[in-house]
């Protein structure tokens, strides 16, 4: 026997064993569900081989020689290790216990695949229910299969074999359909994750030698400068690339759903945190929102960088309700930003903000393939489903000839103009109150998205012959 | 934060990373028996140059620390005090570290101290890479899946203990 029976490898060796068959057992009573679909069964297969395979695998390091030649700290950290594997396990798998149809926001499942289609062919979706108020994109399996690869446990012939990307949004607000435009961000992650040069991405922001510089003056005398200077050369680019990201998929949200995407994020994000807080991994959401609204003004053909009016949004967003909402926060986001201050977060967010054009540019290049949604070019479909909406019908076909199924993205975005504007006359037309309407114009988007795709397959099977 | 890559895809990536550190440290210790390199020895230590240069982009170095007028002026000052990354970070230390693997990528086994250094360097990281993973938000989960803490285990090592009796 190399290790010790008794000693502390070995009995942690059969803690995480212990957890292993729990892990087993968990994934036992979830395979007795009902799934409406295949992909969380084919899930649970594939976590139950990882399982065994770790199990294997840590059975082997009982006899396994090199392990006893590791040293106390190399052999704890690899075992606790395992601790962390099963933390990420319960985590992924726990997701499936909220796929069910009743707390998922079904509508939204074939208009993601249809966004993400062009650049992921093989891509099977995850919708999933989080016990928080979040967005959140994970690709569990192939983390899983690589974390298999370095313990060499062969599960690369387990099923599924596809691309499969993993989605939460807030479980606490299944019905908020218009919020859930948000969605397209989440997307985001799966394409900049997948496309590996999108990391080349960063080299379009240069970061200020002059700023570093003199942030480095500002350190008391005594401190010595050059350590300084190369932690925070190192910390900025850090940051520099983790906010890219977070930018490069606000910028695919918006391609893919346009105006909407912006009216959603103001919608959801100063909720969540005060607007000039910025953190390692996310820039502040004043800069996400600015970029955003330079992304909207450059399509209507205004200075990137001006305040607009009211009146300037209104000769596009057809109701002054939504012209109004855009108007407010624009001066909100825009006129009422503070100077970029002496410290690192604002060095990277000037850096970004200057730079956002060739960022821009360097992003839309990486994603040729992706549907680029231009409201510019369908304002006059937009306006329509408003009619509709404004006459409580589910906005999910023009009316004007030719007769035809509405756009899904039309759909949210004629959903939010809707939402900003017609809550006051549909309010007193049907004696309701703000709360009810409120709820009544989410329920028609969400039936108008179910109605437009039953109607698009209808109109697939009968193009194909019946 | 809102909209995030969320904190278990972020767990899911550390954990390829710790698990690459130890295949690292694996292929290394055994190299030092055999005294020679094999093709999975040599898989293992191509993705340990990856993990390299990663450290020397800051990788893994600044969890907690987001540096400001005042904490740069602290006694939090980026070079005093012993520190892996402060090592590690090093160009030359760098530079060598890389050289070491390159060489040993083909079959050619560094010097005592050279060697001893490359081992060293991945238990730190593998440590640095658990430590930082562990500061990783979670959401409330099953009881299962509560984390061990081995010292604990390592100082009181009680035969027979099931996992829901362990110390914690």
């Amino acid at each position: 026997m190399a290790i010790q029976s008794g000693g502390w490898r070995d009995h942690l060796i059969r803690a995480q064993i212990a957890r292993s068959r729990a892990f087993k057992d968990y994934l036992t009573a979830l395979r007795a569900r009902e799934f409406s679909s295949d992909l969380p069964r084919e899930l649970l297969s594939f976590y139950d081989a990882v399982n065994d395979g770790i199990v294997a695998k840590l059975q082997d390091l009982r006899g396994d020689l090199l392990f006893r030649d590791f040293g106390d700290d190399a052999a704890e950290v690899h075992l606790v290790r395992y601790s962390e594997l099963y933390q990420f396990l319960y985590s992924v798998t726990s997701d499936l216990e909220h796929v069910e149809a009743s707390r998922t926001i079904v509508e939204f499942s074939p208009l993601l695949h249809r966004l993400a289609l062009p650049h992921s062919k093989d891509l099977r979706l995850v919708l999933h229910a989080l016990p928080e108020v979040n967005y959140s994109w994970a690709d569990p399996v192939s983390l899983l299969r690589d974390i298999a690869r370095q313990l060499e446990i062969s599960v690369d012939e387990s099923p599924p074999s596809r691309n499969v990307w993993s989605i939460g949004f807030p479980g606490l607000q299944p019905g908020q359909t218009l919020v859930h435009t948000l969605l397209s961000h989440e997307l985001g992650h799966g394409i900049v994750h997948s496309e590996s040069s999108l990391g080349s991405l960063r080299a379009q922001v240069r970061i200020s030698a002059e700023r570093i510089k003199a942030l480095v003056q500002g350190v008391p005398p005594g401190v010595p400068r050059a350590p300084v200077r190369r932690f925070l050369r190192r910390y900025l680019n850090r940051v520099l690339g983790k906010w890219v990201d977070e930018i490069a998929c606000d910028v695919i949200g918006y391609t893919l759903t346009g105006p909407a995407f912006l009216f959603a994020s103001i919608h959801f994000l100063p909720a969540l945190a005060a607007l000039d807080s910025a953190s390692q991994e996310y820039p502040s959401i004043r800069l996400r929102l600015s970029l955003l609204f330079r992304l909207l003004k450059a399509e209507l053909g205004y200075s990137p960088r001006e305040v607009c009016t009211d009146a300037q949004y209104e000769q596009w967003f057809i109701k002054e309700g939504a012209a109004r909402f855009l108007g407010e926060w624009d001066r909100h986001i825009n006129a009422d930003a503070p100077p970029y201050g002496d410290n690192p977060h604002d060095i990277v967010a000037e850096a970004i903000d200057q730079s956002f054009e060739a960022l821009l540019q360097a992003i839309g290049s990486k994603v040729q393939r992706l549907r680029r949604y231009r409201f510019t070019d369908h304002r006059d479909q937009v306006r329509q489903l408003v009619g509709r909406l404004d006459f409580s019908v589910p906005p999910n076909e023009l009316d004007q000839p030719p007769r035809a199924v509405a756009d899904a993205v039309c759909i949210m975005n004629a959903g939010w103009i809707a939402y900003l504007s017609l809550v006051e006359p549909l309010s007193s037309e049907h004696g309701w109150d703000e709360w009810t309407t409120r709820s009544r114009i989410e329920e028609w988007v969400a039936k108008a998205l179910e109605l437009q795709e039953v109607q698009r397959r209808w109109d697939e099977v009968s193009s194909n012959g019946g | 934060m809102a909209l995030e890559d969320r904190a278990t895809a972020r767990l899911g990536r550390s954990l390829v990373d710790g698990f690459t550190a130890d295949r690292v440290v694996r292929a290394l210790v055994r190299i030092r028996r055999e005294r020679n390199v094999g093709g999975d020895d040599r898989a293992a230590l191509r993705r340990g140059l990856d993990l390299i240069s990663r450290v020397s982009r800051g990788d893994w170095a600044f969890e907690g620390q987001e540096p400001d007028r005042r904490t740069l002026g602290s006694a939090g000052v980026p070079g005093e005090g012993p520190s892996f990354f402060l090592h590690a970070e090093e160009e030359a230390n760098v530079r060598r570290l890389q050289r070491n693997l390159k060489r040993l990528l083909q079959r050619e086994i560094p010097t005592g101290t050279d060697f001893a250094e490359i081992e060293d360097f991945f238990v730190h990281l593998s440590q640095t890479i658990l430590k930082s993973s562990q500061t990783i938000e979670r959401r409330p989960r099953r009881p299962g899946s509560v984390l061990l803490g081995a010292r604990l285990w390592r100082s009181s090592p009680e035969v027979g203990e099931t996992i829901s009796s362990a110390p914690r």
